[in-house]
């Protein structure tokens, strides 16, 4: 099996130019993202060293943390930038009418959306989260809402690791969908060469040039969170030691001034990273948005609705770990948004489809036979009605007899194979519709595919059950429970770590 | 000198041999099947002035700001003669310390500056063996002795942070790293990383018992990593098994031996000498250096760039060459058996016909091919 990317990849080395991969687009692009740049200390584990962020393209703000001593202002200045952001999503609310499962509620009509450069910068957030979520809150200005950032981080940063959520989106991840490039998936983690790649400049002979010149060390900026080590030892190195000496001999202007000179060197080396995201985010913005994408961004304003509801209600911050039952309920949840999204960009975009056939969990070809009056008479001796068709294919199959099909043009319907007959190197597959074409009396035709029509099978999504997990005072003791012999007590602090 | 160290010696020119360090012979076992790696190393070569003079990046050059952060760090561990790092030991290895004994080997002999490797490593050694033979009162802690491995052939010096002795008898690697356990938890590349490094030490102290007839279970596969706990610089000590890469270390330190066949492949006056010029500044021209690399068969991956100087050299190499490693190992393993994307290409549209062994693979490419064809079609 050759997976189609491969194949892709290695026209865009050959010819030098980027393939298209998905042409539709399926998380949800804000007209208002919040762009953020992080840059952190080379050695402490989350100390940040500069912020860059804004909703305009043409007014980035940098936030600065001075190299030694206290970061508190510039995290409460952070604080303050990316919950003025998260309010302004909560302006106005949409009431959702009872459905048969569920009562009536309400919810935001937005929500927020932060784009970061790469994956790495995601990691430093949930680093920055994990920490901040925890501080005390105190008298001190800000330290309240510096909490409450440390909260937002965790929830954004968590929300980034669910397949199909737009709250949080690295942007080279995001570009690898829809193109591939001719280098290797670790150097496409690189935002300046990726986008080079896609949209070179227009002197450049091609994009393989264009990321050769993009790589030019003297020249290129790593997207962050880490520095160069170039660029520490060269520029920061000497900034930090006279920001120390001026500190040590308490030279108040002299710290200024270094201050203000390692804002301008930031400024200078965060502004290429700046620009380059919103060139992505004005290339992502012009693809076409797939079926599932609005579905999937309410689902967002969902999970953002519940979330304030809880800030505002309980307001604890996530245990540093999960316990056992919180660990595998977010397990089960990832996994259902995994297969979710899965599902969906499966049904809406020709591509994934395209991609699913090359790596066998697909097979594709025109029906050549159809017996629409098809009938089984059921363990009750009741007939049903079990429409049967044949596809020719000259995909390898791999599935066996009994395996449950999807197809895109009935998204309800399910196709069950009854027998494979392997040709010469062609396919010809049996199989019966089970669901989603009526019953007998009722009968919905529109389900019936046409003699010649080209459909592209897929392995039917297993149908969903959230699992059932224990509450708390029934979870043995050895799963994160109360402890065996005692008396269960709700109002413990649970898993609040000592700082 | 033996004919092998003769023949390395060529290889290297007049520059003296850079020795195998911990972290050179971590990256063996990251990408074990490179004979370019495994000979420039074996023969000392100093494989950032390679990659400096052909005017590569330098991938592996290190961050003042990173030394500084670790070296401060280490100095906070073990300052007042090992005094914060004790009471962590004692919980992480569970060791019964009334009285702690600590011997620094960082100078023998002298106040100041360090010794020389050799004369730190007969330090370490009749220390080692004097308390692992009871003959005096053992010294639980060591800081910074010296260690020797025989690396294919060759003594290697070998640096650990710290070993600390259990009075039952067994020493345990101490690794002293800058990264952070956040909840419990340290980066899982950093790691694997520092417990390959703290591998080689086991192995190296294994080998000096074993000099002196004691078993190897005298050292133990559990290391112990201290690192600064979630966000503040307050060390934490947490124990780790280093069994698989102990075991993977000493296998590859096995395939060494396999030197001389590596050599004789090699056209008669193959060099990497840069030739320094009475400045030092390498006289070599460029276009030999360069040729004089393609004589040795090189594995590239891009993951070489965390571990190899010379990535970007190879990386050049393998792009200019049209080789689907290139690519990533995800294209690389999909087309097992077919090195270049020229081959892979003139296959899939039918310009080469295949050998019988390719035929398979042809027929998958041939098949993307077409499901990509329709799918253009269909957006067209």
């Amino acid at each position: 099996m050759i997976q189609l990317t491969s194949l892709l990849r290695m026209r865009a080395a050959h010819t030098g130019n980027v393939q298209r991969a998905s042409q539709l687009r399926h998380l949800h692009l804000s007209d208002q993202p919040l762009m953020l740049l992080a840059l952190k200390q080379t050695g402490p584990a989350a100390r940040p060293l500069a912020v860059m962020l804004g909703t305009d393209p043409h007014r980035p703000r940098l936030l600065l943390a001075p190299p030694s001593g206290s970061t508190a202002p510039m995290l409460s200045a952070l604080a303050d930038a990316v919950t003025a952001y998260i309010d302004a999503c909560q302006r106005h609310r949409e009431h959702l009418p009872a459905t048969s499962n569920k009562p009536a509620r309400w919810r935001y009509t937005d929500a927020p959306q932060i784009l970061v450069p790469n994956p790495q910068t995601v990691q430093h957030l949930k680093d920055l989260g994990d920490d901040l979520r925890f501080r005390s809150v105190d008298e001190s200005p800000g330290s309240r809402a510096v909490q409450r950032l440390g909260h937002w981080l965790t929830y954004l940063t968590d929300r980034a690791d669910l397949p199909g959520s737009a709250a949080l989106i690295p942007m080279t991840s995001f570009l690898g969908m829809h193109w591939v490039s001719g280098q290797s998936p670790q150097e496409d983690e690189d935002l300046a060469t990726l986008l080079a790649w896609i949209d070179p400049p227009r002197h450049a002979a091609s994009g393989r040039d264009a990321a050769h010149t993009a790589e030019d060390p003297a020249t290129h900026r790593p997207a962050g969170p880490a520095t160069d080590a170039a660029f520490d030892n060269d520029h920061l190195a000497p900034l930090f030691d006279a920001y120390a000496r001026a500190r040590r001999r308490a030279l108040g202007l002299e710290q200024t001034r270094t201050l203000q000179e390692l804002d301008r060197l930031l400024a200078t080396y965060l502004q290429p990273t700046w620009d380059l995201m919103w060139q992505a985010y004005t290339l992502l913005q012009a693809l076409p948005e797939a079926k599932g994408t609005a579905r999937r961004w309410d689902h967002e304003r969902t999970a953002f609705t519940d979330e304030c509801t809880y800030l505002t209600q309980d307001g604890r911050p996530r245990p540093a770990r999960d316990n056992a039952v919180a660990a595998a309920v977010r397990l089960a949840c990832m996994e259902h948004a995994a297969a979710a999204f899965a599902a969906g960009r499966t049904a809406g975009d020709p591509f994934v489809r395209a991609e699913l056939r090359t790596t066998g969990k697909a097979f594709g070809g025109p029906v050549t036979t159809i017996d629409p009056e098809h009938t089984l008479h059921g363990p009750s001796g009741r007939t049903q009605w079990r429409p049967r068709l044949t596809v020719f294919t000259s995909d390898p199959v791999l599935m066996e007899p009994g395996q449950l099909l999807a197809c895109h043009t009935h998204p309800s319907a399910r196709y069950k194979i009854c027998e494979v007959t392997p040709g010469d190197g062609d396919t010809l597959v049996g199989l019966e519709i089970t669901a989603g074409m009526g019953t007998m009396d009722r009968p919905n035709h529109a389900v019936l595919p046409d003699a010649g029509a080209f459909l592209v099978f897929t392995i039917a999504p297993a149908p969903y059950r959230m699992p059932e997990f224990p509450a708390r005072d029934q979870t043995p003791w050895t799963h994160g429970g109360p402890p065996a012999g005692q008396p269960y007590h709700s109002d413990e602090d649970e898993g609040e770590e000592e700082q | 000198m033996s004919s092998l160290d003769a023949r390395l010696g060529v290889l290297r020119g007049t520059t003296p041999p850079i020795p195998h360090n911990a972290r050179t012979l971590a990256a063996l076992t990251a990408n074990p099947s490179c004979d370019r790696r495994s000979l420039l190393d074996a023969a000392g070569i100093d494989k950032d002035a390679l990659a400096a003079h052909l005017d590569l990046p330098r991938p592996l050059r290190k961050s003042q700001l990173a030394l500084d952060y670790g070296i401060a760090f280490e100095r906070k561990v073990t300052a007042q003669a090992g005094a914060p790092l004790v009471p962590l030991l004692r919980q992480a290895l569970g060791l019964t310390l009334p009285e702690v004994s600590y011997e620094d080997v960082n100078s023998v002999g002298s106040d100041d500056d360090k010794s020389s490797p050799q004369l730190r490593h007969a330090r370490t050694r009749s220390l080692i063996l004097s308390a692992a033979h009871r003959r005096s009162d053992p010294r639980t802690l060591l800081d910074h002795p010296v260690l020797r491995l025989t690396v294919a052939g060759h003594q290697a010096y070998l640096e650990p942070d710290v070993l600390a002795f259990q009075r039952d008898g067994v020493f345990h690697v101490v690794e002293i790293k800058s990264f952070p356990v956040i909840h419990g938890q340290p980066d899982p590349i950093k790691a694997t990383a520092a417990l390959t490094q703290a591998a080689a030490y086991v192995l190296a102290l294994r080998e000096l018992l074993a000099d002196d007839g004691l078993p190897p279970d005298r050292v133990s596969d559990t290391v112990i990593l201290v690192n600064p706990r979630n966000f503040t610089r307050h060390p934490t000590a947490t124990p780790f098994s280093a069994h698989k890469q102990i075991k993977n270390l000493s296998r590859h330190l096995g395939r060494l031996r396999r030197l001389p066949e590596l050599l004789d492949k090699l056209p008669p006056a193959t060099t990497f000498d840069l030739a320094p010029g009475p400045d030092q500044k390498p006289t070599r021209p460029r276009n030999e250096l360069v040729a004089a690399l393609a004589t040795v068969r090189p594995h590239y991956t891009p993951g070489c760039r965390h571990h190899c100087d010379l990535a970007f050299h190879c990386r050049t190499e393998a792009r200019n060459q049209g080789r689907t490693a290139a690519l990533g190992t995800a294209v690389r393993d999909d087309l097992a058996g077919i090195d270049t994307i020229a081959t892979a290409l003139d296959l899939t549209d039918g310009r080469m016909h295949p050998s019988r062994d390719k035929q398979d693979i042809t027929q998958a490419l041939r098949h993307a091919q077409r499901i990509h064809a329709d799918l253009q079609q269909d957006t067209a």
